[in-house]
C-alpha cells in the first residue's frame, strides 16, 4: 500500500491542489493530513473544504487548535518579537474570515491518528506545539516515538522534511552530578535496548522552509518499506498575489515565493507554553 | 598631514569614506571628523568616535569654531555624502589648502591616480562610477571633480581586505541609475530610545538586504539591543556581507538607551512606510525593556568578572 503523507497547507489552496495532482499521478493509496490547515495564506475556507470533501484523515495542528481555542500561546512559542506580531496578524485574519462550519471541522479534528505500526500527529504525541528537530537528541526523539507506541511517527509543524532513523541498539543513559568542586561525578550508566524506529517528517505543503517555494510531501510505502520526499512545484506566484489582494502583509509573499517560512522555530523547540 | 589639515572624501555611496577616514584617523595621535549631508543622523560619526577614540566628530555649526581654534596640527576630514554636491560646496576654509580625496571602486584603479592627468578611459570609467550617485549635477560631470585624487580603496594593500567586492561593478551597471526614474533615495529611520529584539534584527536585516523593501545599494544602522550592546550593521550591494560590529559603547542596561541610533537606506523604490513598521514590529516595549535589563543586572551581579566590563553594572563587594 502506498500512503501520502502531508502536512501544514496553512490556506494555500495552489499548493494543495498541486500535491494533490502529484498524490494522484503517485497512485497512492490513502493520504493522510497532519494539520495546519489554516494560518497566513489566503485561502482557508477553500483549503478545509477540499479536505473535507475529499475525507482525507486529518489530525488538528497548532494553527487550527489556535483557530478553535484561541490563541493564548505564550510570546515563547515565536522565535522573535517580529514573528510573533506577525502570527498575530495571520491569526487575527484568518480569524475574521473562516466560516462557522470550518470552524467546527477544525475543533473535531483529532489529536493523532494510528495505522497499524504507524502514527500520525502534528507536533510531537504530547503536543502540536512541539518541534521534532531532526537534529534533536537521540534519547528524547527516542522518547518521543515510544509515547507513540509506533515503528513509524510521521509528524510536520517544522516544515521541513526529513526521515530519521533511530537505530536498534543500546542507549547509554549517563546521569552526571555536579560535586563541589565544580567537576561532575558519573553516578548512573544504563543501557537501554530498543528496536529501530523512524521519524518522517512530511514538510509543508503551503509554507516551505527549504529556500525553494516548491511544495513537499512524503510516500510510504508499505510494500517495500520506502519513504520517498517529494517536492512538486506549483503557480506560487497565484497564491502570492492573493495574500496581496485579500490585504494580508505583502511580505508573507515575499518569504513564500523565497521559501522562507513566515516565523521560523523557537530557540528551545521542545519548550512547550503552560496553557 | 601637515600641510594638508583638512580633506575632503567623496565618493559613491558604499565605496569605503567611512572606512577609509578610519585608516587615516588611527594613523594620526588626533583627528577630527564632520560629516556634511549627514545631517542629524551620526551614523558615522558615531562609529568612528567609538572606535577611533583619538577622532572627534564635530557638526556643521561647529566648524568656523573649529577652524579658529585649532592650531591646525589635528588633521579634519571632511566626509561628502554622496548627494552633496562639491560644487555647491562653502566651507569657511579656502579650498586649495584642503586635500581632496575621491574614492572610487574599481580594480582598474590599481594606483593612485590623479585626476588631472588620466587617460580616457578612466576618465570615463571614473565618470560612470561617480556620476551614477551624484544626481544633482548631471549636466557639470566633466569639471565637478577636477582637483580632485583619485583613490580605490582596493588597492591599498592593508584596506579592506575583509570586504573586497564580490564582483566587480561593469559600468554599465552604474550608469543604470543615470535614468531618472531610478534616482536613488535615501531613507532614515530615528531609532534613539528603541530597543529591538535580536532575533527580529536579524530576519529584518535579511529581508531588508535580500530585496524585501526596495532595490538596495547600500544600509547601515545602528541599533539598541536589550541587553544593552550597540550593533553597527551594514551592506553594500555587490559586496560580501559583513559581520555586525558591537560598538564600544558602554553596556546601556537602564532603561531606554539615551543616545543615537537609526537606520539609514539607499537605494530604489523604497517602501519606508513598510520599513517603519517591520522596525516598529522589533522593537521590545518598555515593561520587556525593563524586565530583562533587570535580569541582566541581578546575573552581573552574581558574576563579577561581567559586571566589571559594563559600566552600569550593579556593585560587587
Ligand atoms: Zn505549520
Ligand atoms: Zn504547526
Amino acid at each position: 500500500m502506498k500512503i501520502a503523507v502531508m502536512s501544514c497547507i496553512h490556506g494555500n489552496y495552489e499548493a494543495l491542489n498541486a500535491v494533490l495532482s502529484d498524490i494522484d499521478a503517485q497512485n497512492a493509496d490513502k493520504i493522510y493530513c497532519l494539520g495546519d490547515l489554516v494560518g497566513y495564506g489566503p485561502h482557508p475556507n477553500a483549503v478545509v473544504e477540499m479536505i473535507r470533501s475529499l475525507d482525507i484523515p486529518t489530525c488538528q495542528g497548532c494553527w487550527d487548535e489556535d483557530i478553535v481555542e484561541g490563541l493564548n500561546a505564550c510570546e515563547c512559542s515565536y522565535p522573535s518579537v517580529l514573528a510573533e506580531k506577525r502570527g498575530r496578524l495571520a491569526h487575527e485574519w484568518t480569524n475574521q474570515v473562516i466560516h462557522p462550519e470550518t470552524r467546527s471541522f477544525l475543533a473535531n479534528l483529532p489529536f493523532s491518528l494510528r495505522e497499524d505500526n504507524l502514527c500520525f500527529v502534528h507536533g510531537s504525541p504530547h503536543n502540536q506545539h512541539e518541534y521534532l528537530m531532526p537534529g534533536m537528541d537521540a534519547f528524547v526523539a527516542m522518547e518521543r516515538v515510544m509515547a507513540a507506541g509506533a515503528d513509524i511517527l510521521f509528524c510536520g509543524h517544522t516544515h521541513i522534511p526529513y526521515v530519521r532513523t533511530l537505530d536498534s541498539g543500546q542507549l547509554h543513559i549517563k546521569v552526571q552530578m555536579a560535586q563541589p568542586n565544580g567537576q561532575s561525578q558519573i553516578v548512573t550508566d544504563r543501557a537501554v535496548t530498543t528496536p529501530l524506529k523512524r521519524i518522517v517528517n512530511a514538510g509543508s505543503v503551503g509554507e516551505p522552509r527549504h529556500g525553494r517555494p516548491n511544495a513537499t510531501y512524503v510516500m510510504y510505502d508499505t510494500n517495500c518499506d520506502r519513504i520517498t520526499l517529494r517536492e512538486v512545484e506549483y503557480n506560487y506566484q497565484k497564491t502570492c498575489a492573493d495574500i496581496i489582494e485579500k490585504g494580508l502583509p505583502a511580505i508573507f509573499a515575499w518569504r513564500l515565493a523565497r521559501g522562507l517560512e513566515f516565523a521560523e522555530r523557537a530557540d528551545d523547540p521542545t519548550h512547550i507554553c503552560e496553557r | 598631514m601637515q600641510s594638508f589639515p583638512v580633506t575632503l572624501v567623496a565618493g559613491a555611496p558604499g565605496v569605503g569614506k567611512t572606512t577609509w577616514i578610519y585608516q587615516q584617523a588611527s594613523l594620526a595621535q588626533s583627528a577630527a571628523y564632520l560629516n556634511l549631508g549627514a545631517e542629524n543622523f551620526p551614523i558615522d560619526a558615531t562609529y568612528l568616535s567609538t572606535e577611533c577614540p583619538q577622532l572627534t566628530a564635530i557638526a556643521v555649526d561647529e566648524l568656523s569654531e573649529f577652524l579658529q581654534r585649532s592650531d591646525q596640527s589635528i588633521p579634519l576630514f571632511i566626509e561628502l555624502g554622496f548627494h552633496i554636491d562639491p560644487a555647491s560646496l562653502e566651507l569657511p576654509i579656502a579650498p586649495e589648502t584642503c586635500r581632496k580625496i575621491l574614492l572610487v571602486q574599481s580594480p582598474q584603479f590599481s594606483q593612485s591616480t590623479d585626476v588631472e592627468s588620466r587617460s580616457e578611459s578612466q576618465s570615463q570609467l571614473l565618470t560612470s562610477s561617480t556620476k551614477s550617485s551624484e544626481l544633482l549635477h548631471q549636466d557639470q560631470q566633466n569639471d565637478e571633480w577636477t582637483g580632485w585624487t583619485c583613490i580605490s580603496p582596493v588597492a591599498s594593500p592593508e584596506d579592506f581586505l575583509d570586504n573586497l567586492p564580490t564582483k566587480a561593478y561593469e559600468s554599465s551597471r552604474l550608469s543604470i541609475d543615470l535614468t531618472p526614474e531610478t534616482t536613488l533615495q535615501i531613507r532614515r529611520s530615528y531609532l534613539q530610545g528603541k530597543v529591538l529584539d535580536g532575533n527580529s534584527l536579524e530576519t529584518f536585516w535579511h529581508e531588508l538586504t535580500h530585496g524585501a523593501y526596495g532595490e538596495l545599494q547600500r544600509a547601515k544602522g545602528i541599533f539598541e539591543l536589550v541587553d544593552g550592546r550597540a550593533l553597527l550593521l551594514n551592506y553594500r550591494a555587490g559586496y560580501a556581507a559583513v559581520e555586525p560590529l558591537e560598538l564600544s559603547l558602554p553596556r546601556w542596561l537602564d532603561g531606554p538607551p539615551d543616545r543615537f541610533s537609526g537606520l539609514e537606506v539607499v537605494g530604489t523604490q523604497l517602501d519606508q512606510p513598510r520599513i517603519v513598521q517591520t522596525l516598529t514590529d522589533c522593537c521590545l516595549e518598555d515593561a520587556a525593556i525593563a524586565y530583562y535589563q533587570a535580569q541582566i543586572r541581578a546575573s552581573q551581579a552574581a558574576s563579577p568578572e561581567v559586571s566589571q566590563s559594563v559600566s552600569q553594572g550593579a556593585t560587587v563587594s
